[in-house]
């Protein structure tokens, strides 16, 4: 699936596509894909600080490394599911929902 | 042997003393680094068990750490609103929140409803509102209980009166100071000369470029103990060699604050022959050269005639460092450029407001074990011109058997750092088997710590 879609490094944004909720977030060059609901109590990631490669959810404060989706802090305890990315240029990314 | 006649506590290392060698330099330096403050404190051994007794330990967190001032963290860590951290002493824990005004604010980090510990001991994170883990009750980013779900159950609870409980925040310099006694008094008073004495030392923005974590061996007070005293530079940094003794100087301004100044690039006092300026240079560039950006093994800068290695690399080190950042350093002191000038606020923070030994430590017990303690080590730059500070970087959490070595970016300091605290575990043993029953301390070079102790004494007797 392709999104238009462009990011500077250290940005990142939710997405909803084929009705999952993605969090897209650019670190440097790449490009990373999770689910945007936390694993914890289901806030919504985008809505969150990036520091480092950590996503902190808003709501209670667990924390995701965006680059792997595996969960670095609590409450949290369940990783993210990654989806693979291209950054196929022109500001238009691919995402493998399925 | 040493001249016992003279009054305790008037004797000196031989040579010239630090003053004297700051008054000879090109750029002079402010007043705050020319007073001097020293008074004889007396020459009783410091008991061991104010180290090693749990019941001791128990008398500080009743009595001494819920009276002072503690930094707890900096600005840069809560840029924006929303961004928290969490500050930990014993079994206390605080959360520091920036609020929609900009104020910070600290609170009890937990629930008012059954308790649970809103965020994670050492974390630091961002969020709307805290929202309690356990059954949602949620407060605003004052503490006020913005939300508690199904409130039909709870017709006996004040909303009102149930917000998060504040702890006393304040903020000098950029650092974040937090006291649990609601009678203290203002952190400007408690830091008695550092405010005066600050607005005399450089000034430009600063921001975190790392900070450690490092658990250590030892009691809290051992360890800071290490880094309050230059008299064990010789033996643990030298092996011995007495041509690498300090000219230095020790005072304590009052209840809170003490100090330690030692040269970088001056002869040692009792060295014979005195080495040439352009030797001098050699050494400065091969043990500090680190510091200054874009420095190159071979560019050893020559001292022309009538000039001292200090000045000369002070003033490379100042140029480079505007190039660098953007500010203009040209009017700094040699000796604030360059040495090494470390202030000390009771109980636990120690900053260092050089140009290039730009750092800060703090020292806790580690939980409520008396034979441990977490050191943080952090280092700073000047935030270059044209954009904010960058938020402070999240600790790199160093074991009681790491060595400083593992983290690149502490550079040419790492072997230095682990030498200091290399030592804390035979002495943590020893305190154990001495056939003494306390630690002997020399009158000048120790006074900071039979200062710190007495300070110590001082709040446990609720003086
Ligand atoms: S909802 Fe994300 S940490 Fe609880
Ligand atoms: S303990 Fe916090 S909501 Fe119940
Ligand atoms: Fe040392």
């Amino acid at each position: 699936m392709r999104v238009k879609l462009k990011l500077e490094p250290g940005e990142h944004t939710g997405v909803t596509l084929d009705g999952k909720d993605i969090l897209v977030v650019r670190i440097g060059e790449t490009y990373h894909a999770l689910d945007n609901k936390c694993s914890h109590g289901k806030a919504r990631l985008s809505e969150g600080r990036l520091r480092g490669t950590n996503i902190i959810c808003p709501r209670h404060g667990g924390s995701f490394d965006v680059t792997t989706g595996k969960c670095t802090g609590r409450p949290a305890l369940l990783d993210q599911n990654t989806y693979p990315v291209k950054d196929e240029g022109d500001g238009v990314i691919s995402l493998e929902t399925a | 042997m040493a001249n016992k006649q003279a009054s305790p506590g008037s004797a000196r290392m031989p040579g010239p003393s630090y003053r004297e060698l700051i008054t000879r330099d090109n750029t002079p330096p402010p007043g705050a680094l020319l007073t001097e403050q020293y008074t004889f404190a007396g020459d009783n051994d410091i008991a061991f068990a104010n180290y090693t007794s749990q019941d001791y330990a128990e008398l500080e967190f009743a009595r001494m750490w819920p009276k002072v001032w503690q930094w707890a963290c900096h600005e840069t860590h809560l840029p924006e609103t929303g961004d928290y951290c969490v500050y930990d002493i014993g079994n206390a824990s605080v959360l520091l929140v920036r609020n929609s005004a900009g104020a910070v604010n600290a609170f009890v980090n937990a629930c008012m409803h059954r308790a649970t510990q809103l965020k994670a001991s050492g974390s630091c994170g961002f969020v709307n509102a805290i929202t309690c883990p356990f059954h949602g009750w949620t407060y605003d980013l004052d503490g006020n209980l913005a939300e508690l779900p199904h409130d039909w159950d709870f017709p006996h609870v004040d909303q009102a009166g149930s917000g998060l409980r504040r702890i006393r925040c304040e903020i000098w310099n950029g650092f974040v100071f937090v006291n649990f006694d609601p009678q203290a008094v203002p952190l400007e008073d408690y830091l008695e000369v550092l405010p005066d004495h600050f607005e005399q030392l450089p000034q430009h923005p600063r921001e975190i470029t790392l900070h450690i974590e490092k658990h250590l061996p030892a009691n809290w007070k051992a360890s800071q103990e290490a880094f309050l005293e230059l008299y064990h530079v010789r033996e643990t940094h030298a092996g011995g060699h007495p041509e690498t003794d300090l000219a230095a100087q020790y005072d304590v301004f009052g209840k809170h604050v003490s100090r330690f100044m030692h040269t970088i690039g001056a002869p040692c006092p009792m060295a014979n022959p005195v080495p040439s300026e352009q030797v001098l240079m050699k050494r400065l560039w091969r043990e500090e050269k680190n510091w200054i950006p874009g420095a190159e093994e071979d560019d050893v800068p020559t001292v022309p005639e009538n000039e001292t290695a200090r000045d000369v690399y002070s003033a490379l080190l100042k140029r480079r460092f505007s190039e660098t950042y953007g500010h203009d350093f040209s009017n700094v002191s040699t000796a604030a450029a360059i040495d090494s000038i470390q202030y000390f606020v009771f109980p636990n923070f120690f900053l260092f407001p050089g140009l290039s030994l730009n750092i800060a430590y703090r020292f806790r017990p580690k939980l409520n074990n008396p034979d441990q303690c977490l050191f943080d080590l952090f280092y700073f730059q000047p935030t270059p011109a044209g954009r904010s500070p960058n938020q402070a970087p999240e600790p790199i959490r160093l074991g009681l058997d790491d060595s400083f070595t593992q983290v690149p970016e502490v550079g040419h300091m790492a072997r230095i750092f682990d030498e200091d605290t290399g030592n804390l575990r035979a002495q943590t043993n020893g305190f154990k088997i001495s056939a003494k029953t306390g630690a002997t301390l020399g009158n000048y070079q120790e006074i900071r710590i039979r200062h710190l102790h007495q300070t110590n004494t001082r709040y446990l007797s609720n003086e």
